[in-house]
């Protein structure tokens, strides 16, 4: 019998491992509304990895329950390849309905900045008026942060600049002003962030404040460096866990997706993919 | 009367679409309407309102091109890296080519405005964007939304305007003559976004006879009671794709962050793709014939039902 050590990767990036940590809390039953960007590749990942069944739904319009088609991998959620691999094609309230029915049992989101109560800007940095940098705008990531049952964040830079204390704008709703800000707004009781996923770590929220804490550490991040890259007063759980590397396996179909999300135009910074085959 | 609506892209912007009109864009992936909104530049319409779930390089063209002064959407970027929106960047940071208000709108958010505007009713309710600054921004464009009481239940809850365009434009796979246009595939907020539309613009890959129409009727999304000019224009939703005829021009779209970065390279783009052509086939000329055969979809002809009674 194999050592079970021995299945693990020795050499993987923080980006790798944050994909991986996110592929990880994925369920079997769990019906995903698969958003664009670094959520997509985590859900296709699951596909290849785990659930090859697993329900997703897309916000143009559009569901699937079957393993993505070899030949070309989906380009955004909008590719025509994903049509005859589908289940239902609707149009975006049909999907968007889904979600607000609390049918979404998870959602990955990533977003440009967040703050400790798990609330998304994607909309402008500095003053609304007069922005230093104005970013894309929402999009369906409003209403998944709203909706979703568990919604998990993704972070790809860890770091007191996409960390902060108050946001500039919020765009995605996660839980407010913490406490019970978010019920009082009137969302689903059962809904809201259950995650951060960064390179360094996965934060969890205190049921009571709804403040973001601690709860793992990536295999070589330390608690001093996450708190360190984060802009605020970061807690810390009493006992913060281990999260074990990625499998070979889990690497293999990794690399595999972000080689495959290259070749469709994704931009992968060169420290992401320092560990892909030339 | 005579039921032949064909036009000309450039007779049927000159005749429908009007300086500070709200127009409606389709497309979300399939079927954008980059040829009507092409043709919008080239005819140097000012002061428009666009409005679309999804603004993507559409909306940047339109921007940089300063023929709109508001955008209501819900996200304006290029997808492919993804990689900024320049000319909205610079519209919004700078001022340039003018001041430009994006009436800040959540996906769901925009696409139940159509829907109460397809449905001829003047709101629609939606639980997503309460606690949010979306809500109310930005403060210029008015009541965004509002929180209303349930008559039924007692429960608060936010509600949103009808949004009914004055124009509207959707690139489709075919139609007939009299406007009854057919879209499969990917449809996004395009069939309630043109059904609210007050006058209405179909373009369409293929010219097809009304009994093609019949043979599936239930993939018209908008028929031809409502349709006002119908223009034959292949390969209309470059450098989108259109199901069934061709795919996404990933290199292309990709390609046009770094081509549109900086202000003079955007108006040598400008005018090598726009301004400097008549009409979509000489867009196509330079495009050249290569890429359209690498472009151009396979056949996966399925789906044949029974509709015997």
């Amino acid at each position: 019998m194999v050592i079970e050590e021995e299945n693990y990767c020795k050499e993987y990036t923080g980006f790798e491992m944050m994909l991986v940590s996110a592929c990880r809390q994925i369920r079997h039953d769990d019906v995903v509304f698969n958003a664009f960007h670094w959520p997509f590749l985590v859900v296709h990942m699951a596909k290849l990895l785990r659930f090859p069944n697993l329900f997703t739904v897309m916000e143009v319009g559009l569901s699937q329950n079957e393993v993505p088609k070899p030949d070309k991998m989906p380009y955004s959620i909008v590719d025509p390849v994903l049509v005859p691999n589908s289940v239902f094609v609707g149009d975006s309230i049909d999907a968007l309905s889904i979600l607000q029915r609390g049918e979404i049992t998870l959602a990955f989101l990533s977003t440009s900045i967040i703050d400790k109560y798990g609330n998304g800007n994607t909309t402008v940095i500095g003053p609304y008026k007069k922005p230093i940098y104005r970013l894309p705008g929402g999009g369906g990531a409003t209403e998944i942060a709203g909706l979703a049952n568990r919604l998990i964040w993704l972070l790809d830079d860890h770091s007191k600049y996409r960390f902060v204390e108050k946001l500039d704008f919020i765009t995605d709703p996660g839980y407010l002003n913490g406490y019970d800000s978010r019920i009082k707004a009137g969302y689903p009781l059962n809904s809201g962030p259950e995650a951060i996923i960064t390179p360094l770590c996965i934060m969890r929220f205190d049921p009571f404040t709804k403040e973001a804490y601690l709860d793992a550490l990536h295999p070589n991040a330390t608690i001093e460096q996450v708190k360190e890259e984060t802009g605020w007063n970061l807690k810390i759980a009493d006992e913060v866990r281990d999260i074990k590397p990625p499998t070979m396996r889990e690497i293999e179909i990794c690399r595999k997706t972000m080689k495959d999300a290259i070749d469709q135009y994704y931009i992968l910074k060169p420290e992401w993919t320092k560990y892909l085959e030339k | 009367m005579s039921t032949d609506k064909i036009s000309t892209m450039r007779e049927a912007i000159k005749k429908f679409v009007h300086n500070n009109e709200l127009v409606f864009l389709g497309g979300f992936g399939n079927g954008i309407a980059f040829s009507a909104a092409h043709e919008i530049i080239r005819q140097d319409l000012k002061s428009l309102t666009v409005c679309k779930c999804g603004g993507g390089i559409l909306f940047d063209q339109l921007i940089g091109a300063g023929v709109v002064d508001q955008i209501i959407t819900s996200h304006c970027w290029n997808p492919h890296g993804p990689q900024p929106a320049w000319n909205l960047k610079r519209a919004m940071e700078e001022g340039i080519p003018n001041n430009l208000i994006y009436n800040e709108q959540s996906l769901f958010m925009i696409n139940m405005s159509f829907y109460a505007g397809y449905m001829g009713v003047p709101f629609m309710p939606i639980r997503s964007i309460v606690g949010t600054d979306i809500f109310d921004n930005p403060k210029e464009v008015g009541l965004k939304a509002a929180k209303v009481e349930c008559p039924f239940t007692g429960e608060e809850i936010c509600v949103v305007p009808a949004i009914n365009p004055d124009v509207g434009i959707i690139q489709v796979q075919r139609a007939d003559i009299e406007g009854n246009a057919q879209m499969w595939g990917l449809i996004g907020d395009t069939k309630f976004g043109i059904n609210a539309c007050k006058r209405i613009i179909v373009a369409a890959e293929e010219i097809v006879d009304k009994a093609v129409i019949m043979e599936s009727p239930e993939r018209t999304i908008v028929s031809s009671n409502k349709v006002d000019a119908v223009v034959h224009e292949p390969w209309g939703g470059h450098p989108g794709y259109m199901q069934g005829y061709y795919y996404t021009d990933l290199e292309y779209r990709f390609n046009y962050a770094k081509e549109t970065k900086e202000i003079r390279d955007w108006n040598k783009w400008l005018e090598k793709w726009i301004t400097g052509v008549n009409d979509r086939q000489e867009y196509l000329n330079i495009l050249g014939e290569d890429k359209l055969r690498k472009l151009k979809a396979k056949n996966l002809i399925q789906g044949a039902v029974n509709y015997g009674y």
